[in-house]
């Protein structure tokens, strides 16, 4: 007799709340006034976007934190599989990308295209106080 | 052949119920700063990296690679554990195989956590097995008291002789400026009359929730001797692990097999007969006060049985012939990722002479030991002797 | 950070949701099988020192043998060999919710088992139970079974003080 092997279909649910830390906070608390803030590092000359705690390439810490231009340029991109751009951004300013929705028709969209934020108008205390980047 | 390897340093957060100044990563960061610092290293003197964390702690997966700027970590290799409350001791039991292997010459390991960031006893739950085991767990509380009412029926330890543990554990975490619960006047009677948890195992009786990381770094010797001037030897370092499911072991906490495996091996290692004799203060993963008087037997510091009788005694207190997490231990400070790690690091102290006011006077020889969920243990031996 | 911005501190939230399927195997799949089936319980006996586990397994974690083809049936009664009564809440990762307390819960010794196995009790005063108690297995009724450990709803205690 052969029995059908047992397949248990199971979750895992579980909340978590994450502290922000000072760097994040002064981030998202910047987005709700419309400025982006990066963190410069002065051993490396260069300024890191989003503003965060910790240099990515020397590690040092970082503690002051300095506006950057709400636009700048995809260095690179991709196209999801309901047509949403998802790209890396550089902004005026700074050093390192990040990535964030770009909301735009794919074919409008290449490497090197200036974008500019669009900020929600009713800001959560999140990142998504930037509602995505649009074609400058 | 192997080499010797010792730990030169050790950093500690401030542990406290809500670290909410800092994020995960500049919590660990604190703790490394505070190693370095103490022997003046920084990250140039750092090979490599190993880190302690269970994913589901606070859902980030691949933290090491999350934190690696805190870390120090871009370009270098950082390895990462798992293995539930006993991650900080395998983390130190690898940075010691790593350096006496000759892999890496100094080897920095962490283990941390914030419990203020997610719901850890449910995620301990998810040790259990899908099928069998994970639709009757009660939490790590509920399960834990299952297995200490069999080590009350068979030992005959009461309420009171438990709750000495936690007086000692809170009153000795006072001289530890680092620990999380300070409590000078703790009495019998207040831990026997707090709130029922799942009998017999009350509020008091448990450890705490706590945020902190703690960091250790490991030197080979050559190196060791000249970044402090009383390195912490790992003379010898076991891990052993129970079988696969919770109810496999027939009196799992009264006879921990995996940590009389563990002590065993380190013990011959180092020619140890008498443990309570030949060391000179332990500190022990005791996640509840039932937990610390049973592992005192099987770490073989009394007879089977007799852990009510030694707390009784006055032995294990910081005064007493073989003090017992003079830290404060699990029931004063409990940051689960970093617990283990916190008790090879206090042992380290001891026998670097770097306790401070929790110093025991001439401590040569520390024993310190993990557990985690599933009844995985590690031992480590150190001793300010290279041998 | 003063104690005043530390309330003011922004923290993040989110929800881990993830699903699973779980292929349980053939030891667990013939138990459970059984179960559903027949409310009977069995367990697999080592070929060398006669331990006798559930869950079933193909070998003997203290031998290192492997355990007989014809299976034992064990319970449904038992005894208890460790009990608790949960008073404090916490969540269940399986459904994201918290379980209400009170409730029993214990390490039951199926008769004929060398193993315990975690279960809950329809007991919530622990003064009325003890490490030996007997106690025995619940099913879910017949129809409403599923195959899974839940098929056993509780263990009840048999005996009185």
């Amino acid at each position: 007799m052969t029995v059908e092997p047992i397949v248990y279909h199971q979750r895992i649910k579980l909340p978590y709340r994450y502290t922000a830390g000072d760097a994040v906070t002064a981030f998202i608390d910047g987005l709700a006034e419309g400025t982006i803030l990066g963190a410069p590092c002065g051993r490396c000359e260069a300024t890191v976007v989003p503003a965060r705690p910790f240099c990515p390439t020397c590690s040092g810490s970082l503690t002051e934190f300095v506006p950057v231009g709400t636009g700048g340029e995809i260095t690179t991109f991709t196209v999801d599989g309901d047509g949403r751009v998802m790209a890396m951004i550089r902004l005026d300013g700074a050093d390192t990308a990040f990535p964030f929705v770009v909301d735009a028709d794919p074919s409008d969209v290449s490497i090197g295209t200036r974008v500019e934020a669009r900020f929600a108008a009713d800001p959560p205390r999140t990142v998504e106080a930037i509602e995505a980047f649009v074609i400058a | 052949m192997t080499r010797s390897s010792a730990i030169v340093a050790v950093g500690q957060t401030d542990y406290a119920a809500k670290r909410l100044d800092v994020s995960i990563p500049e919590m660990v960061r604190e703790s490394v700063d505070r190693a370095f610092a103490s022997k003046d290293l920084d990250f140039s003197k750092i090979d490599a990296v190993v880190v302690g964390n269970m994913e589901l702690f606070e859902g980030i997966n691949m933290p090491e690679q999350w934190m690696v700027a805190a870390l120090g970590g871009a370009g270098k290799p950082i390895y990462k554990l798992n293995t539930g409350g006993t991650v900080g001791a395998s983390v130190a039991v690898m940075c010691d195989y790593l350096v006496k292997s000759g892999i890496h010459d100094v080897v920095m390991g962490i283990g941390y956590q914030k419990q203020s960031e997610g719901e850890t006893q449910s995620a301990i739950t998810t040790v259990g097995d899908p099928t069998w085991e994970r639709s009757v767990m009660a939490g790590a509380i509920g399960n834990f008291a299952v297995m200490a009412s069999t080590y009350v029926r068979m030992s005959g330890v009461t309420p009171e002789q438990a709750a000495k543990a936690a007086v000692k554990a809170r009153r000795n975490a006072c001289l530890n400026p680092h620990a999380h619960l300070q409590i000078p006047d703790l009495t019998v009677e207040k831990v026997v009359n707090s709130r029922v948890l799942a009998q017999p195992v009350r509020l008091l009786d448990m450890c705490p929730q706590s945020d902190g990381a703690c960091t250790a770094i490991f030197a080979a010797e050559g190196l060791a001797e000249k970044m402090t001037p009383l390195p912490a030897w790992v003379a010898a370092t076991a891990t052993a692990h129970d079988q696969q499911f919770m109810g496999d072991s027939p009196a799992r906490l009264a006879e921990m097999r995996s940590l009389q495996t563990a002590t065993q091996v380190v013990y011959d290692k180092v020619g140890i007969t008498n443990p309570r004799k030949e060391l000179d203060v332990a500190e022990l993963y005791e996640p509840a006060t039932y937990a610390e008087l049973a592992m005192t037997e099987n770490v073989g510091l009394c007879e089977m049985g007799g852990g009510g009788r030694l707390i009784d005694s006055g032995a294990t207190q910081m005064d007493g012939d073989i003090p017992v997490n003079p830290s404060g231990g699990v029931l004063a400070t409990n940051p689960v990722g970093a617990t283990a790690m916190i008790r090879v690091a206090e042992a380290a102290l001891q026998v670097m002479d770097e306790a401070g006011e929790h110093q025991i006077p001439n401590a040569k020889t520390a024993l310190a030991t993990g557990y985690g969920g599933n009844a995985w243990t590690e031992a480590l031996i150190l001793k300010q002797e290279r041998g | 950070m003063t104690m005043a911005d530390q309330n003011e501190a922004l923290r993040l939230e989110y929800l881990a949701n993830f699903e699973y399927d779980y292929a349980a195997g053939a030891y667990a799949t013939r138990f459970m099988t059984e179960l559903k089936e027949t409310t009977r319980l069995y367990g697999t006996e080592c070929s060398e020192c006669g331990r006798v586990y559930v869950p079933p397994r193909p070998l003997c974690g203290i031998c290192s043998a492997r355990t007989k083809d014809e299976w034992v049936e064990v319970g449904p009664k038992g005894t208890l060999t460790g009990f608790t009564v949960v008073e404090i809440p916490f969540i269940d990762p399986m459904t994201g919710e918290k379980r209400p307390v009170p409730y029993g819960f214990a390490f039951v010794r199926l008769d004929g088992c060398d193993t315990n196995m975690y279960h809950f009790i329809d007991e919530t005063d622990h003064d009325k139970m003890w490490v030996g108690m007997a106690v025995e297995a619940v099913f879910k009724p017949d129809g409403e079974r599923e195959g899974k450990m839940s098929d056993i709803m509780y263990f009840r205690t048999l005996e009185e003080k």
